[in-house]
């Protein structure tokens, strides 16, 4: 019982952390709605700068860059840190329980209330210590003062935090889906509708001004120089280009295609006679869990490697930099990725494996595994056909293993073709965004058809 | 020995992969209505979140330069 302990050590914590109660009554269909539309909007305006950096102050390669996307981060903002804090802490936990490291039984209370304010507390200790990290290791420019320091350095911890509880707020089911999810897959939409649409000035040059939306400034431009525009469009680096838009189009097409690959199980019911039907397990049964896992221990091993580099001396920080840090990230462009075979290989790996380990892992200890599908349908006399009852649970479990673990290898391998293109982590966040998209629109559905006398409904009703 | 431990290492990916691509052309897939269908409803949802997104960028851009 050493692991029950571990969970009691949060024990004096709980009254101490803020705790988003949960919702005694059904939270309605329009009040979820509203509660998800306002948390998007608290979450676009916390993109603003980081009040106290030097005016004009610009990363000059920023060493994070490609994995911001994915965890709906903005750097130099107050979401700096983004979703991480939140997302790893989850990953932390859902791991240590489902791996048995601490043993925590989620439909007795207590114990759920425990392993929340543990995630939570480990969350806001992130927060924390990822922030210290970029103070220390030089991230930010010199400032005047250690006042000046610690003012930053408030700001993007605090900005973390607050995402914590703001996630804890859809989590708990004011809202649709998960929040850290929501998050993500809103900056995810933001960045696309910017890349192709965007309709304001960017000053690229001096004097030289160029439409953020690549559409757009083709369009204002086609007629004056069809030429010189194109080719901007086509390679500008400064700003997204139309190869990127187009492949980030591509990969959602694609996954949108495969989420509906499903294995449909030929079940009967118990009571009735000849009353068949399917029950459909899907390809994407973990979603994109698998690949958000990769890039989180990807965004983790960075950061620690960063402070390594920056505090180490000299030949250990040279070997963590060159060696560690360049191997596990994605070659910038094509060309790199051709010129640099052995990174392109173990980068490659090191996502596919990392990906297909956690969907083994989640696939046997999430809520639908087999052994709770087979009582779902023992309630409401269900039965595979041609199976006996016993062999149901290791019919079910072996299905599921393989169509989560199939899933988890097919997105891992297509998030990697569009970094090996030079998506810079874009491709990787479409595959999370669309991913969770399909939780979020399933979870809207339900509830809208759940939903009886809504405002709201009755509009989309209209409209449908 | 050492031909038969590489037998061992390249075993397991290659029956991953021939499991995965049997399941895979198990699959039911989605034929065209339905993946039409989806693609407007994913679509709507993506472009309208966008756009409110953008929107709210856009108010960003005066706050900047009242606030750096």
């Amino acid at each position: 019982m050493s692991g029950f302990r571990l969970l009691d050590l949060v024990k004096p914590f709980l009254p101490l952390l803020p705790e988003i109660e949960t919702p005694i009554e059904r939270v309605t269909f329009d009040d979820k709605v509203l509660f998800t539309v306002s948390l998007g909007f608290v979450y676009l305006l916390a993109g603003l700068p980081i009040y106290g950096l030097p005016k004009d102050f610009a990363l000059e390669s920023n060493p994070f860059l490609w994995l911001t996307p994915v965890f709906g981060a903005e750097p130099l903002t107050l979401l700096e840190l983004g979703l991480l804090p939140v997302v790893t802490a989850g990953f932390v936990f859902q791991l240590l329980a489902g791996l048995k490291y601490i043993s925590v039984n989620l439909s007795v209370r207590l114990d759920r209330e425990l392993f929340q304010t543990a995630q939570k507390l480990l969350s806001i200790v992130l927060s924390i210590v990822y922030t210290v990290i970029l103070l220390v290791s030089g991230y930010y420019p010199p400032l005047a003062s250690a006042g000046a320091y610690a003012f930053v350095g408030l700001q993007v911890a605090g900005t973390g935090i607050v995402f914590t509880l703001l996630s804890e707020i859809m989590d708990k089911g004011y809202g649709f889906g998960s929040g850290a999810l929501a998050f993500i897959t809103l900056n995810v939409a933001t960045s696309i509708v910017t890349d192709v649409a965007g309709l304001d000035q960017v000053l690229v040059a001096p004097d030289t001004y160029e439409s953020r939306g690549v559409l757009v400034h083709l369009v204002r431009n086609i007629l004056s120089s069809p030429i010189a525009s194109l080719r901007t469009v086509c390679t500008r680096t400064h700003l997204a280009n139309l190869p990127q838009v187009v492949l980030a189009l591509a990969t959602i097409l694609v996954l949108i295609y495969f989420q509906n690959f499903r294995v449909e199980l030929p079940i009967r019911s118990t009571q009735l006679r000849k009353i068949y039907s399917a029950y459909p397990v899907r390809l994407m049964f973990t979603g994109s869990m698998p690949i958000l896992f990769a890039y989180t221990a990807l965004f983790n091993i960075h950061l620690a490697g960063y402070f390594v580099a920056a505090v180490a001396p000299a030949p250990v920080a040279t070997f963590v930099t060159d060696y560690v840090l360049y191997y596990l990230s994605p070659p910038p462009s094509l060309v790199g990725t051709l010129v640099s075979p052995i990174r392109t290989v173990v980068f490659g790996a090191f996502v596919v494996l990392s990906a297909v380990w956690f969907a083994s892992v989640w696939s046997l200890t999430s809520g639908s595994a087999g052994k709770e599908l087979a009582a779902e349908f023992k309630k409401q006399s269900i039965a595979l056909n041609g199976k006996r009852d016993a062999s149901v649970i290791k019919e079910l479990n072996k299905v599921i293993l393989t169509a989560s673990v199939t899933g988890a290898a097919l997105l891992a391998v297509i998030s990697l073709v569009t970094e090996y293109l030079g998506g810079l982590g874009k491709g990787a966040a479409v595959v999370i965004a669309v991913g969770a998209g399909f939780v979020f629109l399933e979870d809207f559905v339900s509830e809208f058809q759940q939903g009886g006398t809504s405002q709201f409904a009755s509009v989309l009703g209209g409209a449908q | 020995m050492a031909a038969e431990g590489l037998e061992k290492i390249t075993e397991v990916p290659t029956e991953f992969i021939r499991d995965g691509s049997a399941f895979i052309k198990k699959c039911t897939k989605p034929d065209k209505k339905e993946y039409l269908k989806i693609i407007r409803a994913v679509g709507v949802g993506f472009i309208m979140m966008g756009v409110v997104g953008y929107v709210v960028k856009l108010i960003h851009i005066p706050i900047r330069y009242a606030i750096v």
